[in-house]
């Protein structure tokens, strides 16, 4: 069957792991955040759906560090990345979700498997973490 | 780069090389421990070079390490790859240039000197 389609104004979530144990500025993103694990074959970099999961449910998986954050784009801006050069990245996002991890999707370059540099600091740059207030009502 | 930023830097090494698999919470694999060896013997020759601002320094998803260097709208970084292969990439927005390659042996040290000196200050 195929994957159901993302459409442009869709929001999406990257989890970022605390960087306290870097020292670093808490606001500040790496583009290690935005690489492949090149060994484990990733396709791409895992997203999880605004429309699909809430925060609360992105990060209160059992195997999600203590501390980690989210930052999150839309799916219009990721396909739109060009680089610092005017490049066109061609980056898109696919589902790739299934029941045991819902609302899950990829940012895939145009070879799967394969992200530039250019398309990490792009990514990187892009999004924005996001402050996180969870509603009582929220399950 | 001075002795304290250096003392900073190896603490960052330090921490690295105690991450255990799944640090990322997505599975990302501990750092190689040769690319941890390798990372903290560039820091030594950057240490006697006055020139190369100390770098964030970063775990990466495969087991590898970055160094990165940032400042306004220029930004620098090398990753290793594997313990012998160091991918770099630099960035300046205002100019609009960009170049990324490979550091092949030996020029290294001679390539972050060009490129960190080029971003400047960390910020």
């Amino acid at each position: 069957m195929p994957a159901q389609p993302i459409s442009d104004d869709e929001v999406i979530y990257r989890r970022v792991p605390n960087s306290a144990a870097w020292f670093e500025s808490p606001d500040r993103i790496t583009t290690a955040n935005f690489k492949l694990d090149r060994r484990r074959g990733d396709l791409g970099l895992s997203v999880y759906r605004a429309s699909i999961v809430s925060p609360r449910q992105v990060l209160e998986r059992a195997d999600v560090a203590r501390g980690t954050r989210l930052a999150s784009a839309t799916v219009a801006n990721v396909r739109a990345l060009a680089s610092t050069s005017g490049a066109f990245l061609g980056l898109d996002v696919v589902a790739v979700d299934d029941a045991r991890d819902p609302g899950h999707a990829e940012i895939r370059g145009p070879e799967p498997g394969k992200l530039a540099p250019a398309a990490s600091k792009a990514l990187r740059d892009l999004f924005r973490i996001v402050a996180i207030t969870f509603d009582e009502s929220e399950s | 780069m001075n002795t304290a930023a250096l003392s900073c830097a190896r603490k960052q090494l330090e921490v690295l090389r105690n991450l255990s698999a799944g640090w990322d919470s997505r599975g990302g694999q501990a750092p190689d421990p040769e690319i941890v060896r390798e990372a903290d013997a560039l820091l030594d020759e950057m240490a006697s070079s006055s020139d190369i601002p100390p770098p964030h320094i970063h775990p990466t998803p495969g087991g590898g390490v970055q160094f990165e260097w940032e400042s306004g709208s220029r930004y620098f970084e090398i990753e290793w790859i594997d313990p012998i292969t160091i991918q770099y990439y630099y960035e300046d927005k205002d100019a609009g240039d960009e170049y990324q390659g490979t550091f092949k042996d030996g020029g290294v040290l001679d390539g972050v000197r060009e490129y960190a000196s080029r971003v400047g200050v960390t910020s």
